[in-house]
């Protein structure tokens, strides 16, 4: 077997709290390859920015990695020192944020904060490295980069300060970006346009790029593959369209179904997911999302559905589609219904 | 289907908001008061300045069954006796008993403290309320009246007072509130100001509550935690203020015995009995530091600004 | 930049004007009715005391005595515009000529005497403040750094006793280990009062020595509040999201902590110093009149004592017109340093 890029094979992260342990990630394994542009979905407190920060080694303590094996180029990340850790942070593995308004030093110039990492990794002198930022600007797209390098943070605009943080993560050219949530801060206009970006800058430099978010139709514009995690666990992985056209499981089917749809015919009623998310120090028995699921068996609440392949493309953790059933099929006979008269 | 959630619309938010109107501020003191009982020190430091304020009322009781003699008892063949089994912490150069004048100098103390405290919430209370209610030139002018007293150096003001009037607890405590209030007026004036405009305040006025009465039933309710974690946090540095006052010999005179004036009368003998200078400083700071974490306890359990 | 300092330059004026009028009714007050003994003195009769009241320029119009008292009137004078204050005679320089009035008791300047002494009380605050930075920002950085550990208590625990003991007993207990007790053990000891050793000292040690005691002391408040506040100035700052995407650069935690959080927690502290910029004639009263240093504090405090009260009110007119002007400059400095407000 080829080895991939990156791959995370069973992570465990825990925080111990005083409500209990939260098993934040809880046996999450995946891979990326280079040129790749992965997905992982779910609502908050799914484990999707506790996976990307231990991968980091970026956890905010108490947050412990406890189990499993993050393999990066015949390392394991999980097992490096922290200096090690430090010279692939920023220089093989970059990562941008979601909120662009505080993920920037605002003492700082922005092209002496772009040009950061080359003087960490590369050896840049100053001068060296402040052209390397302005061309990097350039390249994402901010107008006049060589007076705009001298500016503050805080004179851009959020969608400019984004831009500006991307440029950042990629002047070492890394082989892996990470955007956690990189748009739900800024307007809707400007997340279409940084999207476009990420999206150059992933056919340009190659870069396997994995993006964080609450919204499937990023997704859908953005991904190769999908990852939908709940609960802390991966529920349903496989190519996008795959996914979206036959989800397989629940979850997924209900967060599809929660979107709104221009083709959507008219009686349509958008179905909110019951429920709340889940209590992570106090996860449901079995299937975390059995409590919210409209297609629950008698054995979801016992045991945990293991991650098994559900078609030729798709994984997925249901005892139901496991069993053969087509959650499309029953879309006629929504069981959702009743929650019309709640 | 159009016509039920609005219904709805209409009959829960007032519902709830009624309820909403007095369930938070039942919940917000009983939950204050659940992290003050969680704090160990604060708790501790409020009962020793509660001991304190005990034995300063009992001073007389104390002074004839537990020490034997008034504050101003002298007793020549004691003079700068050291600490023994008849003057447990020492005499003075008169032969007076040192913790008979601790036990009374607390009184000047805490009367002070607690006296100027009360005066400047008062008073940089009122202010505040009236400049952040009405806001425009009425804030305008009040406030710039707060940076001119707060522009002149306090223990300046506390000096020139203090030789303008003759000094005894009422004129003390009110040389060092004169100074005080401008605090407590900013912090309530910032706090009213972003009160006032809340809907409660507009539904109240529109139902023709008169300003003063939305300004004493509204607006203080909602500030007076503020103003009460101003008072605690205060009473430490006033008591500290009085001290250095009775010190400089610009405060209390003797023979009334103060922590402070005990201090600046023992600087003369200190080289030969340095118990005269240790304990009085000591009192002193000891009920400051109770004061300041009792103070630090209630604003960590009650200050509203303090919660996420 | 320039928008903001005019800003707070102008919304000082009222604050001077109000100071001045403050200090001035002060005096009008005591100069017209409680000049001490003056109406007890039998050896004075009505038209003695009269002739006083018209050589302080008492019966003039308490318009005429303020501008006379600002130097407004004076400078009125000088471009020919006496006769709108009413043809008034005994018009002298005020205080924007520098003239901050005379004593009552010896009849010498105020500014004279406030200028002989500003050195010794600079060199003190000054030296504390040093002190007080030097100490309280590694103190307070490693407070932040090991939060919770015994280190980090003892700090704290130092610092809350820091504010509440008094300086003046702090100062007696110094001179009472240094002075007096080093003494009688035969030790070096420290000199317990005044700025050098009379008749024969003044070398840069002995006033180094004299200094030590009082410097420390006025910087034990300093040293407490300072620490306290880069403790939690750097703990928010850590917890910040700029400090996480330092991280994802790669960048050694050594850096993170002191290039980019520090930094960024220092500029709140720069305001806190720079506030007690004004605290430089005032803030060491207590302490230069327990080590008897010949500063503006214990100028003060004597000339208080003596009921000097022109002297008094000249001295507080001028330190809370430094005030002022502290308050100012501690906006600038914030300002030059916060990249947000500087260009906004």
């Amino acid at each position: 077997m080829t080895e991939h890029l990156l791959e995370v094979r069973d992570l465990h992260t825990q925080f111990p709290t005083r409500d209990g342990l939260v098993r934040a990630v809880d046996g999450v394994s995946f891979h990326i390859d280079p040129g790749e542009t992965i997905g992982i979905v779910g609502e908050s407190g799914s484990g999707k920015s506790v996976t990307v920060q231990s991968i980091m080694r970026l956890l905010q303590p108490p947050g412990r990695i406890t189990g499993g094996e993050v393999r990066f180029r015949g390392r394991d990340l999980v097992q490096v020192s922290d200096s090690e850790m430090e010279e692939i942070r920023g220089e093989e593995i970059a990562m941008i944020f979601q909120d662009p308004m505080t993920s920037l030093n605002p003492v700082f110039r922005t092209g002496w904060q772009v040009g950061e990492p080359l003087r960490l990794h590369k050896g840049f002198d100053m001068p060296r490295s402040i052209a390397a930022a302005v061309s990097m600007l350039t390249r994402v797209g901010i107008p006049e980069p060589s007076s705009r390098a001298r500016s503050f943070p805080h004179e851009f605009s959020g969608g400019m300060r984004q831009r500006a943080m991307i440029a950042m993560g990629l002047t070492t050219s890394p082989a892996v970006l990470i955007a956690d949530e990189p748009t739900t801060a800024l307007d809707v206009t400007i997340q279409a346009q940084i999207l476009d970006l990420l999206k150059t800058v992933n056919r340009e430099f190659r870069t396997a790029t994995i993006l964080i978010t609450h919204n499937l139709g990023v997704v859908a514009g953005m991904c190769e593959r999908v990852i939908v995690m709940y609960g802390g666990r991966v529920v349903e992985q496989g190519p996008t369209e795959d996914v979206f056209d036959n989800p397989k499981h629940p979850y997924t089917w209900s967060l599809l179904r929660s979107i709104p749809r221009l083709d959507a015919e008219e009686h349509d009623v958008l179905k909110a997911i019951q429920g709340l998310p889940p209590d992570l120090t106090n996860l449901p028995s079995g299937c975390a999302f059995h409590p919210r699921c409209p297609f629950q068996v008698e054995r979801c609440p016992r045991e945990v559905p293991p991650l098994v392949a559900v078609g030729p493309t798709q994984l997925a953790a249901c005892w139901v589609t496991q069993s053969g059933v087509d959650l499309n099929a029953r879309d006629a006979a929504s069981p959702t219904g009743e929650s019309h008269r709640e | 289907m159009i016509g039920q959630p609005t219904a709805e619309e209409i009959g829960t938010p007032a519902a709830g908001h009624e309820g909403r109107a007095d369930r938070p501020a039942q919940s917000y003191w009983s939950e204050s008061l659940e992290r003050m009982r969680q704090n160990r020190v604060g708790i501790v430091c409020g009962y020793a300045v509660l001991a304190l304020v005990v034995i300063a009322i009992c001073a007389p009781l104390l002074a004839q069954f537990v020490t034997h003699v008034t504050p101003t008892h002298q007793e020549l063949d004691s003079q700068f006796d050291p600490p023994n089994a008849q003057h447990w912490l020492g005499a003075d150069e008169v032969g007076r008993d040192t913790l008979t004048r601790l036990i009374y100098g607390s009184q000047v103390s805490l009367a002070v403290g607690f006296l100027t405290v009360a005066m400047q919430l008062v008073v940089g209370g009122g202010v505040g309320l009236v400049a952040g209610y009405f806001g425009r030139w009425v804030d305008e002018v009040l406030m710039r009246i707060v940076d001119v007293v707060l522009a002149i150096p306090a223990i300046f003001l506390f000096i020139l007072m203090s030789i303008l009037f003759r000094p005894n607890l009422l004129t003390l405590s009110v040389i060092i509130a004169s100074v005080g209030w401008g605090g407590v007026a900013r912090l309530v004036r910032g706090e009213s100001l972003s009160i006032r405009n809340r809907d409660f305040m507009l539904a109240t006025r529109s139902v023709g509550a008169g300003s003063g009465r939305l300004i004493l039933r509204h607006l203080l309710p909602n500030v007076l935690p503020i103003m009460i974690v101003a008072a605690t946090l205060n009473v430490g540095a006033v008591i500290l203020a009085e001290a250095a006052l009775d010190f400089l010999g610009l405060g209390i005179h003797p023979p009334t015995a103060s922590w402070g004036n005990m201090l600046s009368n023992s600087q003369t003998y200190f080289t030969h009995s340095a118990w005269l200078v240790v304990f009085p400083g000591l009192m002193i700071f000891l009920t400051v530091l109770a004061a300041n974490l009792f103070g630090n306890a209630v604003r960590d359990a009650f200050d509203p600004r303090l919660k996420s | 930049m320039i928008q903001f300092v005019v800003r707070r330059a102008v919304a000082a004026i009222p604050v001077v004007i109000g100071v001045t009028l403050f200090t001035f009714l002060i005096m009008h007050s005591t100069i017209g009715s409680y000049v001490p003994g003056l109406d007890l003195n039998p050896n004075l009769k009505a038209k003695d005391i009269e002739q006083i009241r018209r050589a302080l320029g008492l019966e003039r119009p308490l318009y005429v005595q303020y501008l006379d008292w600002l130097g407004v009137a004076f400078i009125m004078g000088k471009l020919g515009l006496a006769g709108l204050l009413g043809g008034w005679q005994n018009i002298t320089p005020g205080l924007l000529e520098g003239d901050f009035g005379h004593s009552l008791v010896d009849g010498t300047s105020v500014a004279g005497q406030v200028f002989d002494r500003l050195p010794n009380t600079i060199l003190l605050t000054v030296t504390a403040i040093v002190i007080g930075v030097l100490f309280s920002i590694p103190l307070g950085v490693m407070g932040a750094l090991r939060r919770g550990s015994r280190l980090d208590n003892l700090f704290t625990a130092l610092s809350v006793g820091g504010v509440a003991v008094p300086q003046f007993w702090l100062g007696l207990m110094l001179i009472l280990l240094f002075s007096v007790q080093f003494q009688a053990w035969g030790l070096p000891f420290l000199p317990s009062s005044g700025v050098a050793t009379p008749f024969g000292g003044g070398d840069l040690l002995d006033r180094f020595a004299h200094l030590l005691m009082p410097a420390i002391v006025l910087s034990f408040v300093y040293l407490a509040i300072w620490s306290r506040y880069t403790r939690s100035s750097m703990l928010e700052q850590l917890s910040q999201d700029y400090v996480r995407t330092a991280r994802a650069k790669g960048m050694p935690e050594r850096h993170v902590t002191y290039r980019h959080a520090l930094r960024n927690a220092l500029i709140p502290l720069v305001t806190l110093v720079g506030l007690e910029l004004p605290g430089l004639v005032s803030g060491g009263l207590v302490v230069e009149a327990v080590f008897g240093w010949p500063g503006i504090g214990l100028l003060t405090y004597q000339r208080a004592l003596a009921y000097d009260f022109t002297m008094v009110l000249g001295i507080v007119t001028f330190a809370s017109l430094l005030v002022v002007a502290g308050n100012l400059i501690a906006d600038l400095l914030y300002a030059t340093l916060d990249p947000r407000i500087r260009l906004s």
